[in-house]
């Protein structure tokens, strides 16, 4: 009797820890899960409330500067503004087909000719750099004829498709590191373009042809 | 009253073997009571660990909600990471824009009677044909030339002298070493 009473002890002591371990294990496994989670969604709720006020400019400031569709027009629109500004002519603007580079970016190549006076043409060659959307230039070649500088100009331009899914609601976000806060500002200062909206015309009463006037 | 014991007392137990089973129903005991300790313990503390897990649950639910209402501010946030990792690819291309600065620089201190006849730049080369009237005029374009820091080679393809036009020279520059 006081054996069976041992052996049952020990098999309920051996029965009751090896269960109730293992199932706390697995519940503290969990909630360690759960808690990991929980961090993750405070941290991206604090992230995106503290962005909230201003990634709607930045968005706006970084399409701009990089678009997702081809920006010929708006480059070309910028280069006549410059133009204008610097007082130089612009001439035999021709956009070229569209192509994809090594990075996976669609390019198009918008060639030029600016003629002026010496400085301004230096002046408005600087200028492109300033400008958004995003280019690179080429090649510019330089001819000097009467006392007029003549430069033909090779300006790349780029666009990307936009973006299509979102992460993961359990997916942490990051705020924007020094280098990419950075950017953004360098691409906030560049020369946006002017885009002007046409206001809807009133409607007009119709006018009766067979009354005299 | 006084206990009777009507067995042959042969019959019992050795004083020794009655001991060693009274320790062991002793520790059996001792088992069983700290089983129930330890199962109570053990259940008290997976309830514990569960109401955690519950209240962690609903943080999460809640959070959930409150980021669903802020998706428009992740999606304008992904828009922003995905232009600027395009435009950082923009910005490492080969572009003239650097070499322009220097030309430029360069052309807008042109001495009087040095004047540019042709400048082809790119990134990695620019060659260009000045000619210059006198030749402290074009001393002092080579010196200014020498003095830009974006190319690493300045190469004289062509020198000629023209009396009517004065000193004609090809250059050709290249950052290549």
């Amino acid at each position: 009797m006081p054996i069976s009473l041992l052996f049952l002890g020990v098999l309920l002591l051996i029965i009751v820890f090896k269960v109730g371990i293992s199932q706390i294990n697995n519940q503290k496994a969990k909630l360690q899960k759960a808690e990991r989670d929980e961090n993750v969604l405070t941290q991206k709720q604090e992230v995106l409330q503290s962005l909230e006020a201003e990634v709607l400019g930045y968005a706006d400031a970084v399409s701009i500067a990089m678009p997702d569709k081809n920006p010929s027009l708006i480059t070309i629109s910028q280069l006549k503004q410059l133009a204008e500004i610097n007082g130089v002519v612009l001439a035999d603007v021709e956009v070229g087909s569209p192509s994809k580079d090594k990075k996976g970016l669609s390019k198009s190549v918008i060639s030029f000719e600016v003629e002026g006076a010496l400085p301004q043409v230096l002046s408005y060659l600087a200028g492109m750099d300033g400008f958004a959307p995003l280019s690179t230039v080429d090649k510019v070649g330089i001819t000097q004829a009467a006392g007029t500088i003549r430069a033909s100009v090779d300006l790349a331009v780029y666009w990307a498709p936009l973006p299509t899914k979102l992460p993961a609601i359990s997916e942490s976000v990051q705020e924007f590191t020094a280098n990419e806060a950075a950017l953004i500002t360098e691409l906030s200062e560049l020369q946006q373009p002017l885009f002007t909206e046409v206001e809807p015309a009133l409607p007009s009463g119709r006018i009766d042809p067979f009354v005299f006037q | 009253m006084p206990a009777i014991n009507l067995l042959p007392t042969d019959l019992s137990p050795k004083s020794s073997v009655a001991r060693v089973s009274q320790v062991i129903k002793n520790i059996g005991i001792v088992a069983l009571v700290v089983v129930v300790i330890s199962a109570l313990g053990l259940i008290g503390f997976f309830t514990y660990i569960s109401f955690q897990l519950r209240s962690s649950t609903s943080n999460q639910e809640q959070l959930k909600a409150n980021i669903q209402s802020l998706e428009q501010t992740e999606q304008r946030l992904v828009l922003t990471r995905d232009r600027l990792n395009n435009a950082k690819k923009v910005l490492a291309n080969e572009t003239a824009a650097g070499a322009l600065e220097d030309i430029a620089s360069l052309f807008s201190v042109l001495p009087a009677g040095v004047q540019i006849r042709e400048a082809d730049i790119s990134a990695s080369k620019t060659e260009m044909s000045l000619v210059a009237n006198s030749s402290s005029g074009l001393a002092q374009t080579l010196a200014s030339i020498l003095a830009t820091d974006y190319y690493e080679n300045i190469k004289l393809s062509s020198f000629a002298f023209n009396s009517n036009v004065g000193y004609v020279l090809t250059l050709v520059l290249t950052n290549q070493i």
